[in-house]
């Protein structure tokens, strides 16, 4: 391309023999103007209607200083900006606006024309719920802003911008109540975001790896959702919100372990069944990760404490195999973690066929075959079932699954239930941005029980979670109160007309048998 | 001093302590002196540690906020303060002993026919050490769930025992040798007093206006009561032979489920218990570790921990070579130091509290300030303290976030971005 104008020079100088670049000169009142813009970041339809089409139709009315009555009085786009710094100009094209430039001005117009294609919303796949909203959220943080602010109308909802990522420059949202949320949590947030250097930002999940404290990178330390419902409960709770550009997963700090029990369906549901449904999430929990460990215990060392009938039978399943009751749950469970893994990267069609032939043949054969026995399949499966019973964690449960099997076939009872006290003092002893990671419970806070493994009604809930500070901690009016009082003052009011009522009906009486008595007499 | 703790995680912790020492061979060991009148001894000492919890909660309301090495500071001189906290780090040691054993019998003999404790026990260990290291927080923390499961167990093992137990075995109680009980008394002084940790919570409880009295004293007392039933139904189950049973807690439930034939479901419950056991060792070489560290004056709790637990481990390996005979030579010696430090500590910290509430006053009376402003001088101590740490707080924000700027800035220079 033939570089002719100081301008074209300029801009062109700035970007490393970019292709994409181009540029549309236009002659305005005498002088050229020029449109700089990245082909595949605009709407060229917007570029017609909104700039081109403007400049020629209004050039009579263009004064000398061109740059600002093109702002003022020309353009129709809805943010125009004036810029001066080569670095605002490269970020901008490469944000998707139209530069617009004229021969011998110091001063530049940003004109935002993006036009980039977006996913419509969709129900996100992890955590579909029989009843509540459906939406979920996109890659586009734009619009992931706007369901929030369509959920939460409050001018308290307070938006800092950043960005991250030196190339990639990566629009990132810190969304909280500014009434509720407590600052030093924001700025502790900012802080961490603002040490940290990086070239790039793919998705939420480098954030939630920046923002984890120190340590341990095992266990979970920050929330995640793709639910605009969760994110706004979980704002409206006091905690603060991540948005990302480019990612559907909205992560939420401080975030407590017992979080992922609780699932967007328990609030759309009665009380009671969800209460029983978190029993039973925490049943499957552990059941998916001691069950494994349990077996290879029970029939490698504490047989004694399974009945004799049963422990006859399991005797007959096994006999035969020829590797150690460890060895043989470890294959099954690399097994299975192989066939999960395979089928989540081939294509659907091809997916289902592997499984039937990855559990039912290749699970028959090995049993026939005297590879493994049934009774450790059943095992295996059964904790890959509960495994996903909260797909949150299943990551790290699914690898202490395999350290519990470990334990339990070394040490039985005894590696288990150390290695199980050991795990647990561990994430008790954790804080998380100020709150405890396994609050309500380690520590046990009473005003948090409302929503911990049981479910109170939601007009129970009048406190926001205490496990954490918050600037407010009342989230409504006691409505038990109001409601009584309204009941008793309904029943003052009753009783007092029935008083009046009576006093009228009495006094209606005594003047009728007055009357009587009267014509009597 | 950072509140480390809730009233309820001393309350539990109170009670895992009171009980978990008691449940090994304890029982064993008083049938073989006392036979059917062993439960007085639980009674009688149930009753002198409950008297005696009383009085050091009331020591720890006259105490305005102090922790006890601070306390004996403040009232009888660094000297003597360290010599107090040494003899507590002492005895808390010593204390570990008892559910150490406990776990390694239980796990060595009870539950694997022959379990290589020596090389296994490293596994313990290692837990031991990482909950040293977590500190008291997370022991208060993890008592929380695990005392239910606690508390659980041992009242079904006693149910399952008492089921297949004749409690008439016992009977007649009213004959007994008083000086036999009292020798005895004397003799086993060393599983009772685990209230003596109360006194290492003083000034580290959260919301603690002295008000943590009543919920301890019935709990102690119950727990003992618990216990002296729980000598019954053991006495009825073996009378004479009970002298020869090891531990206490996995023999109770022993004969309860053989009719039944569901396998030996009792044991999961013993697994359960365990917990508890983990949790008293976990707390007495912390407070111990503390204690040694206020002596010593080494902060590094790591290094403290390390040493100290491999202490433990070593005793266990190298000195006491069968379970139960280690603990009974300990307690021999003990026996004699024991009684001065849980009866006598209470005592102690009652006087040096009223000198140390006597000194305030003074304070107050020379100022010329009213208790409501002695007080609020004090909050507002901490006021100040926590101001300048929030001011602090926001120069490190700005100063980090300004040398981030830069760095930024200079990286990018270096690398020859075109920004």
């Amino acid at each position: 391309m033939e570089v002719q104008s100081e301008v074209e020079k300029k801009i062109y100088g700035l970007f490393c023999e970019n292709s994409d670049l181009e540029c549309r000169k236009i002659l305005v009142a005498e002088k050229t103007v020029y449109l700089f813009f990245i082909s595949c970041l605009v709407d060229k339809e917007l570029i017609v209607n909104g700039v081109t089409n403007a400049l020629f139709e209004r050039q009579k009315s263009i004064e000398k200083d061109i740059i600002s009555s093109i702002e003022e009085s020309v353009v129709s786009l809805a943010k125009v900006q004036k810029v001066f710094d080569d670095q605002e100009i490269t970020k901008a094209i490469l944000g998707g606006a139209l530069l617009l430039a004229v021969d011998g001005e110091k001063s530049y117009l940003t004109l935002q024309a993006n036009g980039e294609s977006k996913r419509s919303i969709t129900e996100p796949p992890n955590e579909s719920a029989l009843r509540g909203p459906r939406e979920g959220f996109i890659e586009n943080i734009e619009i992931n802003l706007g369901l929030l602010r369509r959920r939460l109308k409050t001018t308290t909802l307070t938006v800092k911008r950043k960005e991250i990522g030196r190339r990639t420059h990566t629009k990132l949202a810190l969304v909280y109540l500014c009434d509720v949320a407590d600052p030093k949590i924001v700025r502790q947030l900012e802080q961490r975001l603002d040490n940290f250097d990086i070239d790039g930002v793919m998705d939420s999940y480098y954030i939630e790896e920046i923002l984890s404290p120190k340590g341990d990178k095992f266990f979970k330390k920050i929330g995640s959702t793709e639910k605009p419902d969760v994110v706004a409960a979980k704002i409206l709770e006091g905690r603060v919100a991540i948005f990302v550009d480019g990612s559907p997963t909205i992560l939420t700090v401080p975030y407590m372990y017992f979080e992922d029990m609780q699932s967007p369906g328990d609030y759309y549901d009665i009380p009671l069944r969800t209460t029983f449904v978190r029993f039973l999430r925490l049943f499957g929990m552990i059941l998916s990760l001691m069950l494994p460990g349990l077996y290879v215990a029970l029939e490698s060392y504490q047989y004694r404490v399974l009945p004799i009938n049963f422990l006859i039978n399991l005797l007959n399943a096994v006999e035969g195999i020829s590797f150690p009751p460890m060895l043989e749950v470890l294959f099954v469970i690399f097994l299975f973690e192989i066939l999960a893994e395979a089928s989540v990267r081939m294509p659907k069609p091809l997916g289902t066929a592997l499984s039937i032939i990855g559990a039912v043949i290749l699970g028959d054969t090995a049993v026939k075959a005297g590879i493994i026995s049934s009774p450790s399949i059943v095992v295996v499966a059964i904790s890959g079932i509960t495994l996903y019973i909260i797909p949150n964690q299943s990551s790290q449960a699914s690898l202490l699954r395999t350290l519990f099997t470990i334990v339990g076939g070394i040490a039985g009872f005894y590696g288990l239930f150390v290695g199980f006290f050991m795990v647990f003092s561990y994430l008790a002893s954790m804080e998380n941005y100020g709150a405890p990671y396994f609050a309500p419970f380690a520590p046990y806070i009473a005003t948090d029980q409302k929503d911990g493994f049981t479910k109170k009604p939601i007009k129970a809930m009048i406190y926001r979670p205490k496990s954490y500070k918050t600037m407010n901690s009342v989230r409504q009016q006691p409505f038990d109160k109001t409601y009584k009082t309204k009941v008793q003052n309904k029943s003052l009011v009753a009783r007092k007309m029935s008083v009046k009522q009576v006093n009228s009906e009495k006094n209606k009486e005594k003047q009728v048998k007055k009357i009587k008595s009267q014509e009597g007499k | 001093m950072k509140k480390q703790l809730t009233k309820r995680q001393v309350l539990f912790l109170v009670i895992i302590t009171t009980l978990a020492n008691k449940t090994q061979r304890l029982p064993s060991l008083i049938s073989a002196q006392l036979g059917r009148h062993g439960w007085l001894v639980f009674i009688l000492l149930g009753l002198i540690d409950t008297a005696f919890v009383a009085l050091a909660l009331w020591s720890n309301k006259i105490n305005n906020g102090k922790t006890c090495f601070d306390l004996c500071k403040k009232t009888c001189g660094t000297k003597v303060a360290k010599l107090v906290i040494l003899v507590l780090g002492a005895y808390f040691f010593v204390k570990a002993l008892l559910p150490f054993e406990a776990v390694h019998d239980a796990f060595s003999t009870v539950l694997f026919d022959n379990l290589p404790w020596n090389l296994y026990s490293l596994f313990f260990i290692v837990a031991i050490i990482l909950i040293c290291i977590y500190g008291l927080t997370t022991i208060g923390r993890v008592s929380e769930p695990f005392v239910y499961l606690f508390l659980l167990s041992f009242i079904v093992l006693l149910g399952l025992g008492a089921s297949s137990s004749d409690l008439s075995n016992v009977l007649p109680f009213v004959e007994f040798d008083t000086a036999k009980i009292v020798d005895s008394c004397w003799d086993f002084c060393l599983w009772f007093g685990g209230f003596v940790i109360i006194f290492m919570f003083m000034g580290r409880v959260k919301e603690d206006d002295g008000k943590m009295g009543w919920p301890i004293i019935v709990a102690v007392f119950l727990v003992n009561l618990a216990m002296a039933f729980g000598y019954v139904v053991f006495y009825g189950l073996y009378e004479n032979l009970s002298a020869e049973q090891g531990n206490f807690i996995s023999s109770i439930s022993q004969f309860a489920l053989f009719e039944v034939d569901v396998g030996r479901i009792d044991w999961l419950f013993i697994l359960f218990y365990q917990f508890g056991e983990f949790i008293c060792i976990g707390l007495y070489l912390c407070l111990a570790i503390k204690c040694f560290s206020d002596v010593i004056g080494v902060k590094n709790r790591v290094l403290m921990s390390f040493i100290v637990v491999i202490a433990i481990y070593l005793l266990d390996v190298f000195l006491f070579k069968t379970v139960g005979e280690g603990v009974s030579e300990v307690s021999t010696i003990i026996k004699y130091v024991h009684p001065i430090v849980v009866l006598g500590l209470p005592i102690f910290f009652i006087i040096v509290s009223y000198i140390a509430k006597n000194k305030d006053k003074k304070i107050v009376k020379e100022n010329g300030l009213t208790k409501y402003q002695f007080l609020s001088r004090i909050k507002n101590k901490k006021r100040k303290i926590e101001f300048i740490d929030v001011k602090n707080d926001t120069k490190n924000v700005e100063k980090s976030q300004n040398t981030a700027k830069i760095n930024k800035k200079s990286k990018v220079k270096a690398k020859g971005e075109s920004v």
